[in-house]
């Protein structure tokens, strides 16, 4: 296993540069120029030619991009066009909402979705599997912002249980952190379990008709033993990929609930570095976002091995 | 089994239930989630027309004053509840209740993120605001709109008006307790010296130097006696010249600051990027004697802090107002006025002047460099029907037929008889046809990222569509029309606005100047260049406001950009925020809380 790993390590080197080399081109290609924002709307063509040259991109495009590489390769992510802050710093912060808020959704969406997937494939054609069918499309046709908005207006304006806006980092208190990261977290966790929802009911619709599961009925198990202990362990394989890759989604940034709930997380980092052309910020942040799904792909291809014990690498 | 049933009819019931409930009241914040609008740049500088007739020392800094009130708008639009009115414009208009209470933290929402905390490094709105109220220069705006000392005690200006000398305060501090000398003063003007508007100009034209005399004194010295010395060093101009310690004005004007230290009545405390920056009151602060007024007088600050909190979103804004997280918000859309108006709880205000916009066209190229072609769009265009697409409330908008700001000093109607808002487009489809360029394609630019002008856009796509033109209205985010508009092979009009800065005069409006701003406009018969010339070297504000007329006039003559109107942004407090005057600046001296 440990040689699968350290290969898997290996293996993506080369995808993270490429990632590299593409999200720096194609934001370089892209129009708009970070020293015209930054010299102001009073500016003159002539100042903001200045301030091209004063931030270094009047040099050549391969120039640019060989001190990227350099610094990164030295650990350095680079430093904001705007605020002069390194990305580091930027990022630092803002990891414990982004990555509290993707645990606690994907707590939420796992809690909601797998019984529910579970019981719809238990009860399939049923009047409840098609409540969870109904919730299922719902759930996930329904914009995360206009949830988040529902959820501001009746949960915050209206019966004022929970803040509108804002995140209260856990130092301040357990209960105002959770009470902060609620209703954004299940803006976030009703798509996704949603999707959970309808990935489990759909293996374990399966995984129900195989003929060991027969025979575990036959022998006389207790039906949650047989959904629980057979029928649900071979099921997960599909599942768990899932809950990995929405994983991944949440902890590289939720940018809508981020700016809905006006929580200062990764996402909004990264959507204002599109909007300012920061380029250091959305490469910096889009090689997060790609090392994030490498990770997350090798831990599940390792959950594998633990959940179907054919499965040796 | 029957249990499960039960359960699953009660969530869709429940679920049907609040998408019911939401669909039906208006009030639900149901607008989408639009990307934070990019921050309009810091209103720029600009001139005159305070100025005494001739250079000489004032007896007050009021006599600087002009003798026309700079402001004309009535006080109170519309006062909902009595007896206290809850709707607010123009300057000032107290909302004083009570004796003053110190204490607590005073939350407010801006307009934009805070990418900077240099205010000779950008002209960003959301840095002014740091600026403001951690920084003094040596004259800052009073509520007329007049330069009215700030750190400077006196001064005086020698007989032929070509040296002015002026001595600062006494006991002047930095907030780390450094004393504040003549040479930061002249550090400071020195760092900003090729960007900073109106200096910029003094240098330029009138060959100013400024020296450290002494410790506590600076002077200019002229090769030409002008009376736009006191407008060319005000705080209120592009990479405005505060005062600042030695290790930021010795930075490169390029190089943008990191750190945040000045005079101001408040002491920044901290910045956290994407979330807040904080400032506290100052309790060593030196204040003026004079009532405050506007930027200038002396400050008196209640609040312990002042939080300025971002939430990108409008809707989430107006919940977090709702609800009490924050106390105010800096300007919003208008779209979100009757969920403020609706509330007991809060006050409206509305940005009167606020801001001015216009079709820019690129006079460099076919079809807009031909004066015919720029007439016709002026007789064709429907300037009501833009400002009512893109603002809505005739409340949040009004026609001017001046190339400043209405309900100001400059209010004239000098040229626009005949050009403004005619609406006559036979005569502008002859125009057309004389000029020969009917089905040539003109690109219109539109940033779906701001508000406002995306709708203007889509109107003047119509009027050129109407007139002839093959139209392609081509829709953008605000980066990149930035970086395109720089090319003027890439475009022929866009619409973008200006700020309360207009209200300060001419001679810092590039887009009226020749070759000055990215509508590069040519000023073919040199007129315009000439008047500027006249304006800059007026000896009073009588003569400055006829050679401004003279401008206006030329202006709809020659347009240099189309003018389409004002529009008003709207602010908002809530009840407890007692005696803010945010319009024209939302500052938060002489501001307290009162929580119940």
């Amino acid at each position: 296993m440990s040689g699968y790993i350290i290969r898997r390590l290996l293996a993506s080197i080369p995808v993270i540069l490429l990632v590299g080399v593409i999200t720096f081109s194609i934001l370089h290609i892209a129009p708009g120029d970070p020293a015209v924002l930054m010299a102001g709307e009073e500016a003159t063509p002539e100042d903001v030619e200045k301030m091209r040259q004063a931030l270094g991109f009047d040099k050549p495009f391969y120039v640019q991009f060989a001190v990227w590489v350099g610094n990164l390769l030295r650990g350095d992510l680079g430093t904001s066009i705007f605020s002069k802050h390194t990305i580091t710093s930027l990022m630092a912060p803002r990891l414990q909402p982004t990555l509290s808020l993707g645990m606690l959704a994907i707590v939420l969406s796992i809690l909601f979705g797998i019984p529910m997937g579970v019981i719809a494939a238990w009860k399939v054609g049923s009047f409840t599997d098609r409540g969870v069918m109904i919730f299922a499309v719902l759930g996930f046709s329904v914009p995360v912002f206009w949830l988040g908005f529902i959820f501001i207006w009746l949960f915050a304006v209206h019966f004022r249980i929970f803040p509108a806006v804002g995140f209260v980092p856990i130092s301040e208190g357990v209960f105002p952190y959770l009470k902060s990261l609620t209703l954004p977290a299940l803006a976030n966790a009703i798509p996704f379990s949603a999707l959970v929802a309808r990935m489990t009911r759909s293996t374990m619709v399966e995984v129900l008709q195989e003929d060991y599961i027969r025979t575990a009925r036959a022998k006389g198990l207790a039906e949650f033993g047989v959904i629980g202990r057979h029928a649900l362990r071979n099921a997960s394989i599909p599942i768990v990929t899932v809950i990995g890759l929405v994983f991944a989604a949440l902890v590289s940034g939720a940018v809508v609930t981020e700016t809905v709930f006006a929580i200062p997380g990764l996402g909004r980092l990264l959507v204002d570095g599109v909007v300012r052309r920061d380029y250091p910020i959305v490469q910096a942040m889009l090689m997060v976002t790609a090392v994030s799904y490498v990770f997350v792909n090798l831990v599940i291809d390792i959950f594998y091995a633990y959940l179907d014990p054919r499965i040796r690498y | 089994m029957k249990r499960i049933h039960w359960t699953m009819l009660g969530l869709t019931v429940a679920l049907v239930f609040i998408l019911a409930c939401a669909s039906a009241d208006e009030t639900a914040p149901a607008a989408p989630a639009a990307p934070a609008p990019a921050e309009p740049a810091q209103a720029a500088a600009a001139p005159a027309m305070q100025q005494p007739a001739a250079p000489q020392q004032p007896a007050a800094p009021a006599a600087a004053a002009p003798a026309a009130p700079a402001m004309a708008v009535p006080t109170v639009v519309a006062p909902v509840v009595q007896p206290t009115p809850r709707v607010y414009s123009a300057v000032p208009t107290p909302v004083t209740t009570g004796m003053p209470v110190y204490g607590g933290s005073l939350k407010i929402v801006p307009q934009g993120s805070l990418k900077s905390v240099d205010p000779q490094w950008t002209t960003l709105i959301v840095t002014a605001h740091v600026a403001r109220h951690t920084m003094e220069g040596l004259f800052q705006l009073d509520d007329s709109f007049s330069p009215a000392p700030m750190l400077v005690q006196d001064w005086d200006v020698s007989e032929d008006g070509l040296t002015w000398r002026f001595n600062l305060r006494d006991g002047l501090m930095y907030h780390d307790g450094r004393a504040v000398t003549a040479s930061d003063v002249v550090g400071s003007f020195d760092r900003v010296k090729e960007k900073a508007g109106m200096y910029k100009r003094l240098l330029g034209e009138f060959g100013a130097d400024m020296t450290a005399d002494s410790d506590s004194s600076i002077v200019i010295t002229l090769t030409e006696p002008t009376a736009l010395v006191l407008d060319s060093i005000h705080t209120n101009q592009s990479f405005a010249p505060y005062v600042l310690p030695e290790e930021i004005h010795t930075l490169p004007q390029t190089e943008s600051s990191q750190t945040v230290m000045g005079t101001g009545p408040f002491k920044f405390v901290s910045w956290a990027p994407g979330d807040r920056w904080t400032a506290e009151r100052w309790v060593d602060y030196a204040k003026r004697d004079e009532p405050t007024s506007a930027l200038a007088g002396g400050h008196t600050v209640y609040v312990d802090t002042i939080e300025w909190i971002e939430i990108p979103d409008m809707a989430s804004r107006i919940a977090a107002l709702t609800v009490g997280q924050v106390h105010a918000l800096d300007e919003f859309k208008a779209d979100f006025v009757p969920q403020i108006k609706d509330n007991p709880d809060l006050n409206l205000f509305i940005n009167k002047p606020g801001n001015g916009t216009a079709v820019w066209l690129n006079h460099l190229k076919p079809p807009f460099n031909d004066k015919r072609v720029r007439r016709a769009l002026q007789l064709a265009y429907p300037m009501e029907r833009a400002l009512t697409a893109a603002v809505g409330d005739p409340e949040f908008w009004s026609l001017c037929t001046n190339y400043q700001a209405c309900f100001t000093r400059w209010d004239t109607d000098a040229g626009s008889e005949g050009r403004y808002n005619v609406q006559d487009v036979e005569a502008a489809k002859a125009l057309i046809a004389e000029a020969g360029v009917a089905g040539m394609e003109v690109r219109v630019m539109q940033p779906l990222d701001m508000p406002v002008l995306p709708d203007l856009a889509e109107v003047t796509a119509e009027v050129l569509t109407e007139l002839g033109f093959d139209v392609d209205l081509q829709p953008m985010d605000w980066a990149t029309l930035g970086t395109r508009r720089a090319d003027p092979e890439l475009w022929e009009a866009f619409h973008t606005w200006s700020g309360t800065g207009r209200v300060l005069g001419p001679l810092t409006n590039t887009s009226l100047q020749k070759d000055g701003w990215f509508n590069r406009y040519q000023d073919d018969t040199g007129k315009m260049t000439e008047l500027m010339n006249k304006f800059a070297r007026a000896k009073s504000a009588d003569e400055q406001f006829a050679i401004w007329e003279e401008i206006n006039a030329f202006a709809f003559e020659d347009m240099p950009m189309i003018r389409i109107g004002d529009f008003y942004p709207p602010l908002a407090s809530r009840k407890e925020v007692k005696n803010w005057n945010p319009i024209p600046f939302p500052v938060l001296w002489d501001t307290w809380l009162e929580e119940e």
